[in-house]
């Protein structure tokens, strides 16, 4: 995609989410847009929906559709996002203990939902049950983010009927990238929130953004968003598992250091309920805890490179520069 | 919609087709590399004790590079090379870094230097960068003054025309391996004082030359990293401008984009083999993870994003203002790796005297200043607070 495509698709996206505000609708919107043929085209463009996703604040079952189409699983399932840490780094899935697969996750889909998908980490590699919805026990959740449309499921399941899911991986380092996507959307919502507030914002008869205390902690938000936004440019090029998990630890730290100096900046007014950013910041970390949060996944990484023979080092150059 | 050449290809194909030749350059490399284990020998994991050894040290293998052909590649023809693209230049000081052997400093300064001159004065590149990249002339940088640090605007260094010739007549400091330079590209002021930028001019000097003398600095970790240069009536060629009398501030600029661009990317390569060390030799406890994990992150994100510099300005992209963000991912990166060392390796970081623990306090010590050179941390987030965000001018 070159800038102009970019640019042109980011604004109907834009648009998109600002008109749909009903989660059910999001499909039928984006089919008219012919979102399809244009993620057939340019499979990157996939960055672009999620960041406008993360943007909006918009709540959707986008992520299922991404984790479900890698895995080759009908889009009639939920997945359900474990909430534990620990395992596989590149195929987080629940525990078996005892011989009973131990359930504590959150699911991200929106409306019914005929089974749940549950990747398991058995002994001989990921393996995955397709459990009837009707068969546990999913709550709605308030939790941290009571607009973000979470349900929580916990259970005891026999892991007896798991299917062997060899692309799990494929399946989790595609929802990072998306994951990722939407935490920098986020982050930019942060900044722009910040940036709005410190240029109209007066005190000793000066705008706060031209003290260069407030000046230098956006800036810092900004090294951070663009970073994370470059490792997501990669991890879209390169498809691995290592990318992604790169990509979302960075964008992950992004947006908390994000909504940390846009809290401090924007002033008591920035922490009101009716200033926005609470809400960025409780979706934000929310989605972070899927698939790994971000200080969770640099441990992780740190343990993965110190295993390893020679350094794993991801490669800029086997993406064509735009 | 899509640009089609008569070759019938796309710019995408054209971007696949550079992916292609850069991975097969790779591959060349490091096959040669491996097979070279003996010849390399003396290089491998080398720790120097000195700024004179390293340049040393620098010299040999730059030569050695050279004569095989990689040293050139990536370097335009005209000017001793074997043309090209740039970014094959970044590959061999990845590939020397990944396989143990220090990337000779010499390229750094060449790295930051070379693009400019080779732009604004290629007559000048062709006469002077063969025997950069034989390793036999050093090339040092002088900018900063003792009263024009930060603000380089108002350097005082003065160059007055005479016929053929510029008369040198001021002080240099903080030029990196000023010590045993052959020359130093040289930013002097040809108008008025109150001209600020636009009465700046780029000469390289040759630091032989009668009226110059270079004092060594001693740096904080014991080495003589930097120099001062001190200018007393020298006489330099009117030929060794790079651009026009006058345009010295925007060479300085266009020579601060490779800065981030391929220097940036041998810091990069050289930190991702301390990150190698440091996981190679600390037991991987829960703290250890994550302070290696969060290491080689920052690692890894200034090598995506100077990457894609060295990319852009491969292409003749300008990168502008959004290079600082490069520039503070560089001193980030550089502080956070070697800070893990003296968190992780903490009694032989302060209390052993193994050549290895000597390395981890001399780059780290060095790396105190990343958040200085070419542009301090500071000078970086306002130009982001200015130029990328767009925020209230400070004091406005």
């Amino acid at each position: 995609m070159d800038a102009d495509e970019t640019r042109l698709l980011t604004e109907s996206l834009r648009a998109l989410f600002a008109e749909t505000s009903d989660p059910e609708g999001l499909p039928v919107a984006l089919a008219e847009l012919g979102w399809d043929e244009v993620t057939a085209e340019h499979p990157a463009a996939e960055a672009l929906l999620f960041e406008e996703q993360g943007r909006a604040r918009a709540v959707s079952g986008l992520l299922d559709g991404v984790v479900l189409r890698e895995l080759g699983a009908p889009p009639t399932a939920a997945v359900a996002y474990r909430l534990g840490t620990g395992g596989d780094l590149f195929e987080p899935a629940a525990p078996v203990v005892d011989g009973t697969v131990r359930l504590d996750a959150v699911l991200r889909a929106v409306g019914p939902r005929a089974s749940i998908v549950v990747p398991v980490a058995a002994p001989e590699g990921t393996r995955v049950l397709r459990v009837p919805s009707a068969d546990v026990e999913v709550k709605e959740v308030a939790g941290l983010d009571p607009d973000g449309g979470w349900s929580r499921v916990t259970a005891a399941l026999d892991p007896a009927s798991a299917e062997p899911a060899p692309l799990w991986g494929q399946a989790v380092a595609a929802g990072r990238r998306a994951l990722a996507a939407e935490l920098v959307g986020l982050a930019r919502a942060a900044l722009e929130l910040a940036v709005r507030h410190v240029t109209d914002r007066r005190q000793f008869g000066r705008p706060v953004g031209g003290f260069q205390a407030v000046r230098f902690r956006l800036a810092e938000v900004a090294v951070g968003i663009e970073a994370a936004a470059e490792a997501i440019r990669v991890a879209f090029a390169d498809g691995g598992p290592l990318a992604a998990a790169v990509a979302k630890a960075l964008a992950g730290a992004a947006v908390d250091r994000a909504v940390r100096q846009a809290a401090q900046v924007c002033g008591a007014m920035g922490l009101t309920w009716e200033f926005p950013l609470h809400e960025v910041m409780r979706r934000a970390y929310g989605l972070d805890m899927l698939f790994g949060d971000w200080e969770t996944l640099t441990a992780d990484l740190g343990r993965h490179v110190m295993a390893a023979g020679t350094l794993p080092q991801l490669d800029p150059f086997s993406v064509p520069a735009l | 919609m899509r640009q089609t050449d008569r070759a019938g290809s796309t710019p995408d194909s054209r971007a696949t087709a550079g992916v292609t030749a850069v991975r097969e350059h790779r591959q060349r490399l490091r096959a040669w590399i491996e097979s070279r284990t003996d010849e390399l020998k003396e290089f491998h994991g080398a720790v120097y004790r000195t700024a004179e050894a390293a340049l040393g040290a620098g010299r040999l293998l730059t030569r050695l590079l050279y004569d095989h052909g990689w040293g050139r590649t990536g370097w335009p023809v005209q000017a001793g090379g074997l043309g090209g693209p740039p970014v094959l230049r970044s590959v061999l000081y990845d590939e020397l870094e990944r396989a143990g052997y220090p990337a000779p400093v010499q390229y750094e300064m060449l790295e930051t230097l070379a693009p400019a001159v080779i732009r604004f004065a290629p007559d000048l590149a062709a006469r002077l960068l063969p025997s950069a990249l034989t390793g036999e002339a050093t090339w040092a940088q002088g900018f900063s003054e003792p009263e024009a640090g930060s603000d380089l605007a108002s350097l005082r260094c003065r160059a007055r025309r005479e016929g053929d010739e510029y008369v040198l007549s001021g002080q240099k400091i903080w030029s990196s391996q000023g010590v045993g330079a052959t020359r130093m590209g040289t930013l002097v002021r040809t108008g008025t004082t109150e001209s600020r930028h636009r009465g700046l001019s780029m000469l390289m000097v040759d630091l032989s030359t009668p009226g110059v003398e270079v004092r060594p600095i001693r740096y904080a970790n014991g080495h003589n990293e930097l120099a001062e240069v001190f200018f007393d009536g020298a006489r330099v060629p009117a030929d060794r401008l790079v651009g026009d009398e006058g345009q010295g501030w925007a060479v300085a600029m266009y020579l601060l984009q490779f800065e981030r661009g391929n220097y940036a990317w041998v810091r990069q390569a050289h930190i991702g083999r301390l990150v190698a060390e440091l996981a190679a030799h600390t037991a991987p406890d829960t703290p250890a993870a994550a302070e290696v994990g969060a290491a080689w992150l920052a690692q890894q994100a200034l090598r995506l994003r100077c990457g894609r510099t060295v990319q852009r300005l491969g292409a003749g992209e300008v990168a502008g203002a959004e290079t600082s963000i490069d520039k503070v991912l560089l001193g980030t990166a550089e502080q956070r790796v070697c800070d893990a060392a003296l968190s992780l390796r903490r009694p032989e970081f302060l209390f052993s005297d193994r050549d290895a623990d000597e390395a981890w306090r001399s780059d780290w010590f060095y790396t105190r200043a990343s958040t200085l050179y070419g542009g301090t941390a500071e000078i970086q987030r306002t130009i982001i607070a200015d130029r990328v965000l767009g925020l209230p001018r400070e004091g406005s």
